[in-house]
């Protein structure tokens, strides 16, 4: 694991593997389109409506995939202070807050017709809301500290924190009453979504996570950039200065 | 294409998407282009 820490591997690696992740993203997503839009059925209850879940439900688990990436390299640059997990994760946070803003203003969309609301206080709305101020909390700690080691430190410490919120997103429909729904699809357990609403909903899973790896990538070249730039112009200053 | 009562709310959160993930992978990109530059001109 150590080994894929250097930045000029990191890299070499990205700069293989970016083709093919963007290709994988045109794909699924096209074809997530056409089927959550042209070839999957209305359901019997809510009708059109539930075409809204192709593109709410994945979020939401991006939302929540993205938090466990930015706490899993929070944790790496705590422990074994890795070059890359910082950039990684810094990087990883804006990524996860659009996916969670996504969530909430679709959950939003789609509620208004279903529950007759846009938004209620429930465990579920809630939690998610508060995941999204952690993003936006995450964001703010590394811009509003100068030195970036302390920023660092301090941003994976309440990145750490907040993963206390992912169980609670995730059990809050069978903790409390929520008026949100319980999951339909369940790794242990029989699912209860038909399968040709299944189809589009693992296209736009698979889609989002193509989406996600990608914009990383690009992001963290951004980073990894900078940093050099920075480092070289120090360079060059001390020289000058000698 | 009409989705019948609803279909301000499909089109609008069908539109959050593509405008969010537009603007997000945009924004990337030209942060990305400034990693290309950087490596031409370290060639």
């Amino acid at each position: 694991m150590h080994s894929f820490a250097n930045p000029a591997r990191f890299l070499r690696l990205a700069s293989h593997f970016l083709p093919w992740l963007m290709l994988g993203f045109i794909l699924c997503f096209a074809s997530g389109l056409y089927f959550a839009l042209f070839h999957s059925p209305p359901d019997y209850l809510q009708g059109e409506m539930v075409r809204v879940m192709y593109v709410h439900v994945p979020a939401a688990i991006m939302a929540e995939a993205g938090y466990m990436f930015l706490a899993v390299a929070s944790f790496a640059s705590i422990i074994w202070k890795h070059p890359l997990a910082d950039v990684a994760a810094r990087c990883a946070a804006p990524i996860g807050a659009v996916f969670t803003l996504i969530c909430l203003i679709t959950g939003s969309l789609w509620g208004r017709p279903t529950w007759g609301t846009y938004w209620v206080w429930d465990a579920r709305l809630t939690s998610v809301l508060v995941l999204f101020f952690l993003y936006l909390g995450y964001i703010a700690l590394w811009s509003a500290i100068e030195d970036e080691a302390r920023a660092a430190k301090a941003a994976s410490i309440l990145a750490l924190f907040g993963v206390v919120n992912i169980p609670i997103i995730k059990f809050s429909v069978e903790w409390w009453h929520t008026l949100h729904q319980p999951a339909s699809i369940k790794l242990v357990g029989k699912t209860t979504i038909d399968p040709a609403m299944q189809l589009p909903l693992l296209l736009m899973t698979l889609a989002y996570g193509f989406y996600f790896a990608v914009v990383l990538i690009w992001r963290m070249q951004a980073s990894i950039a900078e940093q050099r730039l920075e480092a070289r112009t120090r360079a060059q200053l001390r020289e000058v200065t000698a | 294409m009409s989705f019948g009562p609803h279909n301000g709310f499909i089109y609008l959160s069908y539109g959050t998407v593509l405008v969010s993930l537009s603007a997000l992978a945009l924004s990337s990109w030209l942060k990305a282009r400034r990693f290309y530059k950087h490596n031409d001109n370290t060639r």
